[in-house]
């Protein structure tokens, strides 16, 4: 019998296994999950879960460790390709074919150790500890100004915690989106009652119980810290087993495979797929996108398709009373324009002549007609 | 009027619970439920408002 193994227990590593069953009823699919949990969502775990308006059974995935053989907590350490095993702590799972879907992990600040008062939020449980914690802490401090450190932002003012934001570039979200856009969530958040604090980098130090953070222009006493600095793939395990690009992914073509292999793809945050609508390798940490390729990969690895990826990329933010689309690649070093939308506010984003991503804010009407329309300019 | 839901792509938000709830529900187990797929027309109109405003575009509605 063939055996699927899927390194991965989180969104991409569960839809993978879903989709494989559905085609294959006869295969033999293992998932390896690091945390010991089913497979869950991460995306209200900045938002609705902070808040206490989606409770922990909302964030559990539908059929999670249904149909697939789950081991958890299974970390893989190590990938033997010559014996085509994955290697795990005092154990061995071999495998015919594999999806490494290992996800990423927050990108740590060296002045600010994770702990107590101190929270990277990625995981349910990191999740759980920031939630109770914004139950007895009147003071946060957020560094880090993309969408989860705005996103939480918004979850903490609405538990009724004081929140400063700190950011290091003039910008929020300044990876993300064009200024203009970056103005209107800066102006959203402030009117919610968060202050930021941009274009800044802070330190800590300790006053005896108290505990500091300094800007170098002002200094503000805090009770806790939450650090959104963006992640990095997963890929310390393989020791350079696979094959990565600048991006830090796992280099994967079109198809899904991982460059070189035929029996080995990689789906979700780890991975650094070529675009050909692009006609660049992109990594993306949307729940939607890694939703298609999980599926997509699973139907190359088992011969059941071999088409290029073509899902035009899409993305949400969800921050109070402001929901942020993204459609393609919209990126800060594209000219933005806006243009006028029924109800809401719609921006476009274009490499010379050529539009390469959208950003919709609260115009959720307009969505499928922008959707077309980038793909059937990028197509042409 | 026949709605169908992507489950792979829903997220149990309850945007569409909350503009039609007698058509869309999220039970206690967390998961979105169609309890009306055939739904009469007054609801039209805010079954496709469920279907532009779900944030995952997991809402397909054919005639």
């Amino acid at each position: 019998m063939t055996r699927l193994v899927i390194v991965g227990g989180a969104l991409a590593g569960h839809r993978a296994a879903v989709h494989a069953r559905r085609i294959d009823p006869e295969l033999d699919i293992t998932v390896l999950g690091a945390e010991d949990e089913l497979p869950y969502q991460r995306p209200p775990l900045s938002k609705g879960f902070l808040t206490g308006d989606v409770p922990e059974n909302r964030v559990r995935l539908r059929g999670a460790g249904e149909g697939y053989r789950l081991l958890t907590p299974a970390p893989a350490v190590g990938l033997d390709l010559t014996r085509s095993e994955v290697v795990l702590e005092g154990a061995k799972e071999p495998f015919d074919l594999l999806v490494v879907a290992t996800g990423a992990h927050p990108r740590i600040l060296g002045k600010f150790p994770p702990g107590d008062q101190v929270i990277y939020l990625r995981t349910l449980k990191d999740a759980i500890r920031l939630r109770d914690a914004l139950g007895h802490n009147r003071h946060l401090t957020i560094i880090g100004g993309g969408f989860v450190g705005a996103e939480v932002a918004m979850s903490a003012r609405h538990r009724g915690v004081d929140v400063v934001l700190v950011e290091q570039s003039q910008h929020l979200l300044s990876r993300a989106v064009g200024s203009r856009v970056s103005r209107i969530v800066e102006t959203h958040l402030q009117d919610n009652g968060v202050t930021l604090a941009l274009g800044r980098e802070v330190t800590q130090e300790f006053a005896g119980t108290q505990r500091l953070i300094s800007d170098g222009v002002t200094t503000w006493s805090t009770d806790l810290i939450v650090i959104g600095v963006g992640v990095v793939p997963s890929t310390e395990w393989l020791d350079g087993a696979l094959p990565t690009r600048d991006d830090g992914g796992i280099a994967v073509t079109e198809f899904g495979l991982v460059a070189g292999f035929e029996q080995i793809a990689a789906v979700g945050d780890v991975a650094s797929w070529y675009h050909p609508l692009y006609g660049r390798p992109l990594r993306f940490e949307h729940f939607e996108v890694a939703t298609n390729q999980a599926q997509h990969a699973v139907e190359t690895l088992l011969g059941r398709g071999n088409t290029p990826y073509q899902e035009l990329p899409f993305g949400w933010s969800d921050q109070g009373g402001l929901l942020i689309q993204f459609l393609g690649v919209p990126q800060s070093d594209l000219i933005e324009e806006e243009e006028s939308a029924e109800d809401g506010r719609l921006f476009l984003y274009r490499r010379n002549e050529r539009t390469e991503g959208a950003i919709l804010l609260n115009a959720t009407d307009e969505l499928t007609a922008v959707r077309e329309r980038l793909i059937s300019t990028l197509m042409s | 009027m026949r709605i169908e839901v992507d489950f792979d792509r829903c997220q149990s938000n309850a945007v569409c619970e909350g503009l039609a709830p007698s058509v869309f529900e999220v039970r206690d187990d967390g998961f979105l439920y169609v309890i009306n797929e055939n739904p009469p027309e007054d609801l039209h109109e805010a079954v496709l408002a469920a279907q532009a405003q779900c944030p995952t575009q997991a809402i397909t509605v054919s005639d």
